[in-house]
């Protein structure tokens, strides 16, 4: 396009009043970010008909966004950008990808031929379904009814980080909205248009939903906002069971220009989001803000090459941080837009080099420089993911069960999720920062407790859990990972409540039931003290139980130190990493319950 | 009474040449003139003549038979301080440190004076790396002899070598009181002030050193990784040039000056030093893994890691070239490679690694 506008400014250069502003974007496209703001100058010094006022303050943001451009080229994000593959693009249109946190599963907007023609050519937008196995994605297909529907546009906007709440954009009504579609069992449900809190007279073309569940963000231009498309927010009332009043996230996110794509992380601290403000080197621009004490940082733009000239939309990052997936037109794909995957890189890794010196003049051996490792900043995202099976333990069949995530410090429940009830998987979020307790519960089993204490910058973890319950049944036993006790004390820690009020109501619930408390410790320290802080431990869990109203009668204990360690000794000194080390001694420390009669 | 103070003078063979050049002079038996002992009015012809074999043997490194002579003679006479002097060096000389070392004991507690076999204990100490024991021994011959520089010179040095380095300055401190233009006391308390991290004062103490022999390469050479420790590049690069000019072949200068280069983003440069290093010591892994460094910031990963491997080579254990290696596989998108490698720098002992091998990059990979 540049070579025509040029040839046209150079056989006239009066030929349009214009041309010399796009001539300036062409080469601003290009990245020529200093011939574009040559243009666009020499088109603001000449602009001085009232008419073409508009285009001139078209022309300094644009200068604006030549001299941010130059400033973020020495700004490159470490990433790489790998065409996703044929499993999934195709030569048709292929964008808007959304996932869920594992990578399990992928969703995304396409316009191929098995969707019905539109009157003026190319095909209507639907959504398809691949699954990723092994690191493999299978071949997508569409995801059907009732999500698809023939003769209309259906689009990706976005996917809950568990993979089983959908939002889909559809302009039916003429001015574009959020529809949910809940994932039941294995089938899609019919997307529904979603309250007036959220939706609109106004254009509302995107939303992501938090770890949690309890918070949307999505975008509107609705009137009252800073100008063009603002970030929202919506949160849920447990209450009234409905989403509440939209509040706008604010000037340090919103601009007066667009913004778009909203996407929060499961880390529940992190925000990318597409603007034609801030610092943008052209168009939509890529950004990301953290929430720090509860404020949005200022947005970082994500740099080249990620960002370009042109419009740079629609990220979605995994739970690890570490892969993120877009849609973009780049050479090499399989025709039209293809789905990429971005590899972020992290802060750069640098080389340690080594040095010696002869330090002692009476000795000819030199001496190697000692080396202060320097601290890392931890790549990846701070939160972990918990993947598993949910089954009974007897015939393994998957169980559609109740997972409870309570934050033990604060005593308060977080979230509560459902397995699939033809798989029995489920995906449970947890951010940095908590010492998080995880129930699982189903009528007729004993629940099924976990503990995870994820740190502040801990880095990424995923754990992989599969929980076979138990039913009620004389013999069985489960483990309570979620009583604690001050270290090599016998004293219960407050963040127990949970878990000893979840065996509480087992025990009104069974009122005949009788049980046996033990308590377990690692292999490190003395025996005969391991031994004596378990009996002392499981004591303690019985007296509270006797004091909040359990009868005595129905209660006995017993310490058994180290003797019936989960990991053994050899298989801990067989672990790699002392982190590794350290989660297997946890699982030794631990207290039991067995029910001995019913 | 037999005269063995007179005879002491004569049979004890003066202790090693402390030279600055060279450590490894130790005492020596010799022999002895019969003409001498006879007028000296020695009595026992056969404590003499055993006497006089076992320093033969000495002598001729004959180690087992000096033991047994020294032994026959120390028998016959219980307190013959030099009898116990020579065995020891002849067990010394048989590495039996335990041995050598009680038979100085006995020296010394026979004659308390004798700061030569103080000396000699450091000196066994120090060759079995026990260098605690060495600065104890080296500090009562420098008790004894409180004018020798040497002796609190070395003093210091098994101090440094403890890793004591407070307590090494106060020793090159007395050897230099006790010769003020003692260039290599200078050096080695500027070395023991950078353990310290004290960088300014450890630059004072090895212009000191230059400045009382201007020719002592490795005095440059410290001085420039003193200047780099303080992340001063330009003086580091400056007197690394010097100690090579001093010593053209002085491969660690060339090595150490390639880092400072590197640290100011002189990759061309630093690679040139590295590979000069190379050129002088094939063997120098150092220089390999510093090569594969630059590589890695001039993104020739491939050659990174053809340096890394190479280093590796030579050194099985060498944890920063497999942490290198492993940043140059990632960068080849070779992940399970970099994670690999990573696993390796970590059981070696980098911290870093394990947050690498922890890392998402290395999920599934490890």
């Amino acid at each position: 396009m540049k070579q025509y506008f040029e040839k046209a400014y150079n056989l006239k250069p009066t030929v349009s009043p214009d041309i010399l502003f796009y001539l300036g974007w062409c080469y601003h496209l290009d990245g020529n970010w200093t011939k574009a703001m040559e243009y666009y100058n020499m088109f603001a010094g000449k602009a001085t008909a009232p008419e073409l006022a508009p285009l001139k303050t078209e022309a300094f943001k644009k200068i604006q966004e030549c001299k941010n451009g130059q400033a973020l080229e020495s700004q490159k994000a470490r990433v790489w950008i790998d065409n996703i593959g044929d499993e999934i693009n195709s030569q048709y249109p292929d964008y808007a990808p959304v996932i869920s946190t594992d990578e399990a599963l992928m969703i995304f907007t396409t316009r191929r031929p098995d969707t019905e023609e539109m009157a003026f050519g190319g095909y209507f937008e639907d959504l398809y379904v691949s699954r990723r196995e092994n690191g493999v994605w299978s071949k997508a297909v569409p995801i059907g009814k009732p999500v698809n529907v023939k003769g209309q546009h259906d689009a990706t906007i976005g996917l809950s980080p568990d993979g089983h709440t959908l939002y889909v954009y559809n302009d039916d009504r003429g001015n574009g909205d959020i529809y949910e579609s809940i994932d039941e069992d294995g089938a899609w449900s019919q997307p529904e248009l979603m309250e007036k809190t959220i939706n609109t007279d106004a254009h509302e073309p995107d939303a992501s939903l938090t770890f949690d569940g309890k918070r949307l963000y999505f975008t509107s231009d609705k009137p009252g906002g800073t100008g063009g498309h603002d970030i929202y927010y919506s949160d849920w009332n447990d209450e009234k069971q409905k989403w509440g009043e939209a509040i706008n996230v604010g000037t340090v996110l919103n601009t007066p220009y667009d913004e778009r794509s909203v996407f929060i992380h499961p880390d529940g601290e992190t925000m990318y989001f597409a603007s034609k403000g801030h610092n943008t080197m052209g168009g939509y621009d890529l950004f990301y803000s953290k929430l720090v004490d509860g404020k949005w940082t200022t947005p970082v733009n994500l740099g080249p090459p990620l960002n370009t000239p042109d419009d740079d939309v629609q990220l979605v990052v995994a739970g690890n941080g570490r892969f993120g997936y877009c849609s973009s037109y780049r050479s090499g794909g399989y025709g039209e837009k293809d789905i990429y995957v971005i590899t972020f890189l992290g802060p750069e890794k640098l080389p340690v080099l080594s040095n010696e010196d002869n330090l002692i003049a009476s000795i000819a051996k030199p001496i190697k420089e000692k080396l202060e490792e320097p601290q890392l900043v931890s790549e990846g995202s701070n939160m972990a993911i918990l993947t598993g099976i949910i089954r009974d333990e007897k015939t393994k069949q998957p169980l559609k069960a109740q997972i409870v995530l309570v934050d033990n410090e604060a005593n308060k429940v977080i979230a509560e999720f459902n397995s699939d009830a033809v798989t029995g998987k489920y995906l449970v979020s947890l951010p940095g920062g908590s010492n998080y307790g995880i129930a699982i519960r189903k009528d007729g089993y004993l629940f099924h407790s976990e503990n995870f204490v994820i740190p502040d910058e801990s880095g990424f973890r995923q754990y992989n859990k599969d929980a076979d319950l138990k039913k009620v049944e004389v013999g069985q036993t489960i483990i309570l990972r979620n009583i604690f006790f001050d270290l090599d004390k016998y004293t219960l820690r407050p963040e127990s409540v949970n878990e000893l009020e979840r065996l509480i109501k087992l025990l009104q619930e069974n009122p005949t039931m009788k049980i046996e408390i033990s308590g377990h410790t690692d292999t490190r320290g003395s025996a005969e003290h391991n031994q004596e802080l378990s009996y002392n431990r499981a004591k303690a869990v019985v007296d509270y139980l006797i004091a909040h109203g359990i009868d005595a009668g129905r209660l006995t204990y017993a310490g058994y130190g180290e003797t019936k360690t989960i990991v053994s000794d050899e298989a801990i000194a067989k672990m790699k990493s002392t982190t590794e080390k350290e989660e297997a001694h946890q699982q030794n420390r631990r207290t039991e319950f067995k029910i001995l009669s019913m | 009474m037999l005269k063995f103070p007179v005879i002491l003078l004569l049979l004890c063979i003066s202790a090693g040449v402390f030279a600055q050049t060279d450590t490894s002079k130790t005492l020596q038996g010799g022999g002895v003139d019969q003409r001498i002992l006879d007028s000296l009015g020695l009595v026992n012809p056969e404590l003499q003549k055993k006497y006089n074999e076992g320093v033969r043997a000495l002598t001729s490194n004959n180690y087992m038979e000096a033991v047994q002579r020294f032994t026959e003679v120390t028998l016959m006479e219980p307190s013959y301080v030099t009898a116990y002097y020579n065995r020891g060096m002849a067990f010394k000389g048989l590495a039996k440190t335990t041995e050598a070392i009680a038979d100085f004991n006995k020296v010394l507690e026979l004659d308390p004076s004798n700061h030569t076999a103080a000396y000699i204990k450091g000196e066994i100490y120090n060759e079995s790396g026990d260098y605690e024991e060495a600065a104890k021994a080296f500090q009562q011959a420098s008790e004894i002899n409180r004018t020798d520089e040497k002796y609190a010179y070395f003093q210091g040095v098994a101090l440094f070598q403890s890793e004591k380095y407070e307590e090494a300055i106060k020793a090159f401190d007395e050897a230099i009181r006790r010769k003020p233009d003692y260039a290599y006391a200078y050096n080695d308390r500027g070395s023991a002030k950078v353990q310290i991290e004290n960088y300014d004062a450890a630059i004072l103490d090895y212009n000191m050193a230059i400045k009382y022999d201007a020719n002592l390469h490795f005095a440059y050479n410290n001085l420039g990784s003193a200047y780099r420790k303080k992340e001063d590049w330009v003086n580091a690069e400056k007197y690394y040039t010097e100690a090579i000019k001093r010593k053209p072949d002085y491969y660690i200068a060339y090595n150490n000056r390639g880092s400072a280069r590197f640290a100011q983003g002189k990759y061309a440069d630093a690679l040139a030093d590295f590979s000069k290093a190379i050129q002088l010591n094939p063997d120098y892994a150092f220089a390999y893994n510093n090569q594969a460094s630059v590589y890695i910031k001039m993104e020739k990963f491939e050659e990174a890691v053809k340096a890394c491997d190479k280093a590796i080579s030579l050194n099985g254990e060498y944890t920063e070239a497999y942490f290198n290696r492993g940043i140059a596989k990632e960068m080849l998108k070779d992940v399970t490679g970099a994670c690999a490698d990573w696993q390796d720098a970590f059981i070696l002992g980098s911290e870093n690694a394990e947050q690498y091998i922890n890392s998402p990059a290395c999920a599934g990979n490890n």
